[in-house]
């Protein structure tokens, strides 16, 4: 479960400070599949990387499962991120230079998982988002869909509790879009993991049990979904 | 104008803000500094001896100088019915040191022998009496014509405290010889040797220096009228052959030719970090043109023309080269001054004696180091800048990101490679012209542009090496590695730079080692006396101080000295070119120690000398004058020329020019000379150098200023010598390792620059600040590694060109080639703290990249 408690964000400028989340507080289920919606600029992606570590609230705090995270320093956070939270994004993120085996492998290898289990795990964790024939492709030879698919496989590959996703169908087709809403939410339901996803598309409120619509920092409404 | 908007907008806010171009800026200023540090300190030294020689030469048109040494007296007479000659300076001269304060070594002093009434048509100079009244020339006159009469320069009287009136003395043969300070002189001629001059009457320097009926030289003037040609030819006819008349700047020419190739090799090296700083400049526009493709695609997009945005890049190189070349300009003129010193010094112990040279930096030589930063700037940003307006808008507004890797041409860089290295080859064999070695300095050239040529596809094999040897388990090294294989293009000239100042640096490291190697071989098997007896003196280049005559008996009647050798050396002119002649007990040398003859025993040989009345030549002296063994030489002698068989060739490294060796017995023969420059002792079995050393010098006492060492310390001198002489040769290797460092920090930099995105997904999936410092670590350790291997290999090649064809045309010595294998530990220790230390603040500031920045946008 996570909560947020009157979460703000400032961006510090001279001369124009920009509020980019206005004392947000909500909660979200473990489990569940939570879309963040609204206009551009709203502050979705600001809220998604507070919640990866990649960035500091400036004031209000933020509970994972109960623990506070206000006094985490880096070293906390990536202990987190090695664990618990997977991060898709909407530019995929792969390393170029490394095959889809290797970058969905790499974050088992930074956390130092035992050697014969990683390879295993990454051709296991590829297989399942339907890529078991493009191990050893380099991300520039792979279509946009299969680059979103290695990046799922590779968020999904730590087990984590949390997936996180920034507008991760922003960059495709709306056909290939629809496939990879359909992999993500059968994943969430298949590991039981809690998956919060900004995005844009109308097409995925169909697979969420939770809309969060928000506007001008703050949030304007939020859905369950029965 | 549109151009300079695009300057004032895009360029000038990228230089400024980006912390690489600092970095950049250091790197060009250092490599300009050296160079130009290098031509001050030249110039200096230069002017320093042509000042001194000008005030000597005076207005003279023809000197007359003897072949075998001294000329006779008698040829004045001859000259005197020479019409054409206006006026005839005589001149007898000899250097002594100071003896007081009698406990150091004290100044060398230059006495001239001069006939004053000859001499105010000559060179410049005024006397001033006792209470500073000026004298004329009747009046310097009487004062002088006491005996023990000289003219002190001022600034030489007031460092030891002399007026006029006072006694100093100067030591020959150990002993004193005093003179009376009778009046000071001043004007041009004061200042050369930086005062330290002596002005006596001719007939007393010819009494008191044991030069009676003698001259060193005359110089004359003549009517202008006449051309200098016939009158020399005129002179030539009526003196016969054992004198040589000729102009007075002739004299230096020799020396003049070795200056000029000693500071020719100083500027070719100091070259090195120049030419690393055009490729560090080269690599940060090549870095900035990928950087910034999207913002010329889109200045292009925006109608911005190709030339336009060649303009941008070459001036952006231009502006980096203008403002590194005036921060190189005055850090050089800094480091020129510490330059200027050991410079001088190292001059005056080869070639020839010039004062503690002031330091000046000319208006031209400023200007030239801008020049040199603009121009060097201007050609290194060419290639860079044609690729940037190459980019077609559309393919540069897609971005880099991955699209670096698959278009380089292995197979051309490799004929390439082949090719200059065939090249190098045919120029290593070429002659050498204007004596000195440009074609091995082209070959070296050659030889460094084929090995960076290789560094490309070098960098991918190791690549694939490492991906295939790296277990899975480590992230680090394969992400490193597949950076560093990404990059190519990027790494590729980093890693040139920084072999080839590796390469350099390893290359010298080998020459000076086997230089060092041989000169510890030839000393070891040449110096076998127990003790060498010689004036202090002895070790300043010029001095004329030689030992009691009397030494040789007296040391040689002692119990514990078994067999002594004198040795004398003194100038001839050997085919009008001023060599040094050695007589010598060769019996004694034979038996006790050795020559190492290129061909022969040295016992048989030696031996075979006496008995056959032979000449021994250096291996320099052969080479300088093409000249072999059983070939028959033309020795000047004041009985004329004697015809001397050459009886061997020996390796020496001791002298600059060469010398011949003859037996004692025929330099007192012909040239009448009893003199001993060196004494060199050998005892019996089993007795002590040191207590007979003790014994010696409380025999002689220390105000003779005779010193006796023995064999350890005065090889251990000799190695001081030759470490000064190398000393800022290893300075400049230095300064361009430095500047390649630059290049790696800068190349790094820049690698995080374009990174940070990668970096950021790093950091996203879990990897941990340590993790991606040790990323970049490992790239800078990689790139350390290639650049040490081929370093390694290309500093082998290169070392064989230098000591076997520039060493051997610059001075004519031969070398034995050693390998130090340390030196292989050593390289890869230096390249690797040289890569991580240029690596660790990059990895660092990597590690503190802003992550939802690098990850957000395309
Ligand atoms: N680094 C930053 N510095 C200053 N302001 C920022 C920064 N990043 C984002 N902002 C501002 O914060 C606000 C929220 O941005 P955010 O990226 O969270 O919006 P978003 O909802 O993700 O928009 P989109 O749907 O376009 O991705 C915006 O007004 C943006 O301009
Ligand atoms: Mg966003």
């Amino acid at each position: 479960m996570i909560i947020l408690d009157k979460v703000s964000k400032i961006y510090p400028h001279s001369t124009h400070p920009v509020q980019a989340l206005k004392d947000i507080s909500l909660t979200i289920k473990a489990g569940s599949f939570t879309l963040l919606m609204g206009p551009s600029g709203c502050g979705k992606s600001t809220l998604l990387n507070l919640l990866g570590g990649l960035d500091m609230p400036s004031s209000g705090e933020i509970l994972f499962d109960e623990k506070s995270t206000k006094y985490f320093n880096d070293r906390d956070w990536t202990a987190l991120r090695r664990s618990e939270i997977g991060m898709i994004f909407q530019f995929f993120n792969l390393l170029p230079m490394l095959t889809a085996q290797e970058n969905v492998a790499l974050p088992l290898l930074l956390r130092g998982d035992p050697a014969d289990q990683i390879q295993k795990k990454a051709v296991a964790v590829l297989e399942m988002v339907g890529l078991g024939h493009r191990l050893d492709h380099l991300p520039g030879a792979l279509s946009g869909g299969e680059m979103q698919r290695v990046a799922i496989a590779r968020a999904d590959a730590i087990s984590p509790k949390l997936l996180l996703a920034d507008e991760p169908t922003g960059n495709l087709d709306s056909k290939t879009g629809q496939d990879i809403l359909g992999l993500l939410a059968s994943r969430t339901k298949a590991s039981g993991l809690t998956l919060l996803m900004a995005t844009h598309s109308q097409q995925a409120i169909e697979h969420a049990d939770q809309v969060i619509t928000m506007k001008d920092s703050e949030i304007e409404e939020i859905q369950e979904i029965s | 104008m549109r151009q300079f908007i695009l300057l004032k907008f895009i360029s000038l806010r990228h230089l400024v803000r980006e912390k690489r171009t600092w970095l950049t800026l250091i790197g060009v200023a250092l490599g300009i500094s050296v160079f130009v540090s290098i031509r001050i300190a030249n110039q200096s030294v230069l002017n320093a001896y042509h000042q001194s020689v000008d005030a000597f030469t005076g207005k003279s048109t023809v000197e007359i100088v003897g072949r075998s040494g001294a000329l006779d007296e008698n040829i004045l007479k001859t000259l005197r019915n020479e019409a054409a000659i206006t006026t005839i300076a005589p001149i007898v001269q000899t250097v002594l040191p100071m003896s007081t304060p009698t406990t150091s070594q004290g100044e060398m002093l230059l006495f001239m022998g001069v006939d004053l009434f000859q001499e105010r048509d000559f060179r410049n100079f005024n006397v001033v009496g006792e209470d500073d009244k000026p004298l004329d020339m009747s009046g310097a006159f009487e004062v002088l014509l006491n005996p023990d009469s000289a003219l002190l320069t001022e600034q030489f009287a007031s460092r030891y405290g002399l007026k006029v009136g006072d006694n100093f003395s100067v030591r020959m043969e150990g002993k004193p010889l005093e003179f009376k300070v009778a009046a000071l002189l001043t004007g041009d001629i004061a200042q050369t040797r930086d005062g330290n001059i002596a002005i006596i009457d001719i007939a007393s320097a010819q009494w008191r220096f044991q030069k009676l009926g003698q001259l060193d030289r005359i110089d004359l003037i003549t009517d202008e009228e006449i051309s200098v040609e016939s009158i020399i030819s005129r002179i030539e006819k009526s003196l016969g052959g054992d004198v040589l008349v000729r102009r007075p700047q002739q004299r230096n020419r020799q020396i003049e030719k070795m200056l000029f190739a000693f500071q020719m090799n100083l500027t070719a090296l100091s070259a090195i970090s120049l030419f690393v700083g055009l490729f560090l400049i080269y690599n940060t526009l090549l870095v900035s043109v990928a950087h910034r493709r999207k913002e010329i695609g889109l200045l292009r997009a925006l109608g911005v023309d190709r030339a336009q945005i060649f303009g941008l890049f070459t001036i952006e190189g231009m502006v980096i080269g203008t403002v590194g070349g005036f921060f190189g300009v005055v850090i050089g003129s800094v480091l020129a001054r510490w330059v200027v010193q050991v410079l001088s010094k190292t001059v005056t112990s080869l070639y020839v004696a010039i004062p503690p040279t002031p330091f000046s930096l000319p208006l031209s030589l400023f200007m030239e180091g801008l020049a040199i930063g603009v121009l060097v700037s201007t050609f290194s940003s060419l290639y860079p800048a044609w690729q940037a307006a190459q980019l077609r808008p559309r393919e540069a507004l897609e971005g880099i990101f991955g699209s670096e890797v698959s278009r380089i041409n292995h197979q051309k860089l490799l004929c390439l490679s082949l090719g200059s290295g065939l090249l190098s080859f045919i120029f290593s064999q070429m002659p050498m012209a204007w004596g000195f070695s440009w074609n091995g300095y082209v070959a070296s050239g050659l030889l460094l542009m084929a090995f960076s040529l290789i560094v490309p596809t070098t960098i991918l094999l190791f690549s694939k090496a490492v991906r295939l040897l790296s277990s899975q388990s480590s992230p680090s090294w394969r992400l490193a590695q597949g950076h560093l294989e990404q990059a190519i293009r990027r790494n590729g000239p980093t890693i040139s730079a920084f072999m080839g100042a590796l390469a350099m640096m390893i290359s010298v490291v080998i020459m000076i080692e086997s230089f060092r190697t041989t000169v510890v071989l030839w000393i070891d098997q040449t110096i076998q006396s127990d003790i060498l007896g010689f004036p202090a003196s002895y070790m300043v280049s010029d001095s004329d101080e030689t030992l009691p005559r009397d030494m040789l008996d007296q040391i040689e009647k002692m119990d514990e000295v078994k067999a002594v050798d004198g040795y004398r050396s003194r100038m001839i002119l050997f085919r009008d070119e001023s060599v040094e002649l050695v007589g010598r007990d060769l019996a004694i040398h034979a038996e006790h120690s050795k020559y190492l003859f290129r061909t022969g025993k040295s016992v048989e040989v030696i031996h075979k000398a006496i008995a056959q009345r032979e000449v021994l030549i250096s291996e320099v002296l052969a080479n300088r004058f093409q000249i072999k063994e059983g070939d028959t030489v033309q020795v000047p002698t004041p009985q004329g020329n004697v015809p001397f068989e050459i009886g061997g060739v020996f390796y020496d490294y001791g002298t600059e020019g060469g010398k011949l060796v003859i037996d004692r017995a025929q330099l007192i023969q012909y040239w009448d000379d009893s003199h001993i420059d060196v004494i060199a002792i050998y005892l019996g079995e089993n007795e002590d150098p040191t207590s007979v050393r003790s014994k010696l010098l409380v025999k002689w006492g220390s105000s003779s200023g005779l010193a006796f060492t023995t064999q350890g310390p005065f090889k251990d001198e000799i190695m001081a010598i030759f470490d000064q002489t190398f000393l800022i040769t290893y300075a400049l290797e230095w300064i361009a390792i430095v500047v390649a460092l630059l290049g790696i920090a800068n190349t790094l930099f820049v690698s995080i620059l374009e990174r940070k995105r990668e970096i950021g997904i790093l950091r996203s999936i879990g990897g941990s600040q340590a993790q991606v410092v040790r990323v970049i670590l490992v790239e800078a350790f990689y790139m350390g590694v290639i650049g040490n291997i081929i370093g390694l290999i290309c500093a082998f090649f290169l070392s064989l060109l230098l000591i076997y064809v520039i060493n051997k045309a610059s001075f004519g010595w031969t070398l034995q080639f050693h390998f130090p294998p340390m030196i292989i530990l050593h390289s890869f220790l230096l390249a690797i703290g040289t890569a991580l230390l240029a690596g660790y603040l990059p990895a660092r500031k990597a590690a503190q990249t802003d992550l939802k920045e690098a990850i957000a946008y395309e």
